[in-house]
């Protein structure tokens, strides 16, 4: 196939005369476009805002944008493809989080590359980690089991031993059968570079696709950034929707896993996704 | 000790949003030079007249009430060609999409010898329509496609690959 014989097949999509009327119907009813921001009037406007911003918790909030970037990177010889997850979170030095936190990680003998610890409650684990950590969590109806509330710390294994981030896991299961995970990671200031997170497989996984879905505007302010992975089975597809977004600095990831037998739909599900961000505080 | 940098600016479609603008173009003008390019590339997601126009016409309402300050008319483009893309797709994901799409029987044609063609482009699955198309009928770049389209360069060669393949199946008549 060629551009040529291509183009020849596109020109039996011709718009009728009609749409252009309707089109420009619907503009005129739409009522005055609204004026466009000129970049140095955007510019300005933006350090005005940054200057208001300073020590404003609010505004933080309001600032703090994801951005996800597809990638392909090659690794043993084998091609490989993903996104990654970009910001710039606040980080928290160890002395920020509880006496107690920082006696067990101390105590730690690094039987492994992470630090756990497990609690019943969100605010068990809340409570654990310190008040000086501003952590939020969702409140979402419907939810019938939750497991524990993990605490994990990430260490270099290979470097000095101190931590790059702390994380908080969660997996819950709704009335109608979907669960989905829930991640909050709190970075150190030893946790370099500004990927915060990201997923990726083979370039060869033929049943498998990624896509960048529109952002999400949620209830507290915050923006999510999502991205649905589907992966084609016989039996059917399955899909998880990963919703991703930052508040006062720390990274939040809601996983949604719709299986085979979901009893909803690609839209269905982001629509729960997004129910469940707006959960959020 | 707390950071606060604030987050990396975030660039549409990799295209910088920094440059002088230059003056945007009026419905008249911007129907003229997008309005048929944003039809056909509806058409070809979702198959159907009706819904390849309530695209068309969503598309330009978008561009005229949120559009960004544009850098030239290329920008402009590229920006109306994602944003009729996240349109179709929003379409099939509906409920009453979750058939395979085929293109509408009994539609008027201009070159009837490539009907067939046309119905097996129609008929491709949708990951592989938005590589294929951009590339063969508006003439982008493996680079720009993937720009446009949120995919890494491998990813939209591989799609590319495997449109033609199954474009080629499809004509040759194979299972």
């Amino acid at each position: 196939m060629n551009e040529k014989i291509y183009r020849q097949a596109m020109e039996n999509f011709t718009p009728a005369p009609t749409l252009r009327e309707r089109t420009a119907r619907a503009v005129e009813e739409a009522g005055t476009p609204r004026p466009r921001t000129r970049p140095l009037r955007a510019a300005l406007l933006a350090a005005c805002l940054c200057l208001a911003l300073v020590g404003t918790a609010f505004a933080a909030t309001a600032v703090y944008r994801l951005a996800v970037r597809p990638y392909e990177e090659e690794h043993w010889g084998d091609a490989f493809t993903g996104y990654h997850i970009y910001g710039r979170p606040i980080a928290h030095a160890l002395e920020e989080f509880t006496q107690e936190f920082q006696d067990d990680f101390a105590a730690w003998d690094h039987p492994s590359i992470l630090f756990n610890q497990k609690f019943d409650t969100w605010e068990q684990a809340k409570a654990y980690l310190g008040d000086s950590i501003p952590l939020v969590w969702h409140s979402m109806d419907g939810v019938i089991f939750t497991n524990e509330y993990r605490v994990s710390a990430k260490y270099e294994m290979y470097g000095d031993g101190k931590i790059t981030y702390v994380n908080i896991y969660n997996a819950a299961k709704l009335s109608n059968g979907l669960t989905y995970t829930t991640d909050a990671y709190i970075y150190t200031p030893d946790y370099s570079g500004d990927i915060l997170s990201g997923r990726g497989w083979p370039l060869d996984w033929d049943n498998f696709q990624a896509e960048i879905l529109d952002s999400y505007p949620m209830a507290n302010g915050c923006v999510a950034e999502v991205v649905m992975q589907s992966v084609d089975y016989e039996e059917g597809a399955a899909h998880d929707l990963i919703g991703s977004f930052m508040k006062d600095g720390v990274l939040y990831e809601v996983d949604l896993y719709g299986h085979i037998q979901s009893p909803l739909d690609e839209a269905g599900l982001e629509t729960l996704l997004h129910q469940i961000l707006d959960s959020f505080e | 000790m707390a950071d606060t940098a604030l987050a990396p600016p975030i660039k549409e479609g990799g295209l910088p949003m920094d440059g002088a603008p230059k003056a945007a173009l009026g419905f008249e003008a911007a129907y003229d030079a997008y309005g048929p390019m944003v039809y056909r590339l509806a058409m070809v997601y979702l198959g159907c007249r009706a819904d390849a126009e309530d695209v068309t016409q969503e598309a330009f309402l978008r561009l005229l009430r949120r559009a960004p300050a544009f850098a030239d008319g290329e920008h402009e483009k590229r920006w109306l060609l994602r944003v009729a893309v996240n349109l179709c797709r929003d379409q099939l994901r509906g409920f009453w999409r979750r058939r395979a799409v085929e293109l509408e029987p009994g539609l008027p044609v201009r070159n009837p010898e490539s009907l067939g063609l046309a119905e097996a482009i129609v008929a491709l699955p949708e990951q592989y329509k938005g590589p294929i198309h951009l590339h063969y009928c508006e003439g982008y770049s493996v680079a720009e496609t993937g720009e446009i389209l949120k995919l890494g360069q491998s990813a939209v060669k591989m799609r590319l690959k495997r449109g033609r393949e199954l474009l080629r199946k499809e004509m040759e008549g194979q299972p």
